[in-house]
């Protein structure tokens, strides 16, 4: 059984939890934005008319090419801290499956134990400490569950970012 | 033909309009433009000064016994500077079509640069907004230059025109010195052959003479 001194509180782990989805919603917000100037770029690159042969043209063009160039570096630079995130939110998800692996060992170990008991006040006593851990294996399942789904959506618009990054790439 | 400065650099003339632009590395047709422009403004001059020319009867007699090749002279530099005109009219369009698409450029690029919502491509769009402008604004310097050119030219040749020889298409003499096309000189300081030349000398330095209209 583990120590109680090694559990993060439910506040703790809500926290954390929140912390990852914020973080994540930051990320792909500012790779959202990205995409949208990248879009914006080729756009300008392929609205732009260089069929002219007056000098200065490539001067132009070039500087535009740049401000692709700088965007798809600031994406690539953005979309690896994202990566970060999410695999540290991974991590976090397998920490809470983990704890809520070895709550259900505690269950069934109470359970095991409350058989074997007679004592009614005994017994009472771990039906309630049953139902305790029962509560806590909801908890960490709902969060697991909670920062997975985030995860999950955030990699499924990091994609579509990617996607529309990529879709123009020259 | 060329007598003087660097001609895609600097136009040089005395009376014709003058344009003179600097020339970017790599810049071919903005060269190739002024240089045009330098030869036409030469050419222009050499016409101005052919227009000079001595007082001829009806009848094609004239005091100066090389009127006739003056006229020729002047007749074929009107020519040329005639079809100057038309390459000056074709540079023209050219140039305008250039600067419709320099503006339309300038406009996208500004538009585009306001939807940007990062600091590092708006700097690289302010860069290419930059060239643009430096673009537009040679663009509209050479526009302009053809204009004034062609604006003289016209005005010349259409007084040129009514400078006829009387009766015949006058034909350049043999043995006269030329004045055209590469003498930078005036007729009238020339130094004819013959033994009027004296005479003539002191004619010519009057100045242009009154045509007559009988033709």
């Amino acid at each position: 059984m583990r120590k109680r001194g090694d559990t993060p509180s439910r506040s703790e782990i809500t926290e954390k939890v929140e912390t990852a989805k914020t973080d994540m919603s930051e990320k792909i917000g500012e790779l959202d934005i990205i995409a949208t100037d990248k879009e914006t770029v080729t756009e300008t690159l392929e609205n732009l008319d260089f069929e002219g042969t007056a000098e200065g043209t490539d001067d132009i063009e070039s500087a535009v090419e740049q401000a692709e160039y700088v965007t798809i570096e600031i994406f690539d630079e953005q979309d690896e801290n994202l990566e970060e995130i999410q695999s540290d939110t991974e991590e976090y998800e397998g920490e809470l499956e983990e704890r809520s692996d070895a709550s259900e060992s505690d269950r069934e170990r109470i359970t095991d134990a409350a058989s074997k008991i007679e004592t009614t006040d005994t017994v009472n006593e771990l039906e309630k400490a049953r139902e305790a851990v029962s509560n806590d294996i909801e908890f960490l399942n709902e969060q697991d569950e909670t920062a997975k789904e985030a995860r999950e959506e955030n990699e499924r618009l990091q994609q579509e970012h990617r996607a529309r990054v990529q879709g123009g790439r020259r | 033909m060329r007598t003087s400065n660097d001609p895609s650099t600097e136009i040089t003339g005395r009376s014709s309009p003058t344009y003179s632009g600097s020339v970017k590395k790599g810049n071919h047709r903005g060269a190739e433009l002024r240089h045009s422009l330098w030869i036409i403004s030469q050419r222009l001059d050499q016409l101005k000064r052919a227009m000079s020319l001595p007082y001829v009867e009806n009848d094609g007699s004239s005091e100066c016994p090389d009127a006739e090749t003056l006229y020729a002279e002047k007749e074929q530099l009107e020519a040329q500077v005639t079809a100057d005109v038309e390459v000056l009219k074709g540079h023209r369009v050219e140039l305008k079509k250039e600067i419709q698409r320099s503006e339309k450029n300038l406009q996208q690029l500004e538009a585009d640069q306001g939807k940007l919502n990062r600091l590092e491509p708006s700097q690289c769009y302010a860069e290419a907004i930059k060239a643009q402008q430096q673009q537009l604004r040679r663009l509209i310097q050479d526009r302009d230059a053809v204009y004034i050119v062609l604006a003289e030219a016209e005005a010349v040749l259409k007084v040129s025109r009514t400078r006829k020889f009387p009766g015949r298409v006058p034909q350049k003499k043999f043995g006269f010195p030329s004045t055209t096309p590469s003498s930078s000189q005036s007729p009238s300081s020339q130094s004819p052959t013959g033994g009027l030349g004296n005479e003539l000398n002191e004619l010519l330095s009057l100045g242009p003479l009154e045509q007559s209209q009988d033709r």
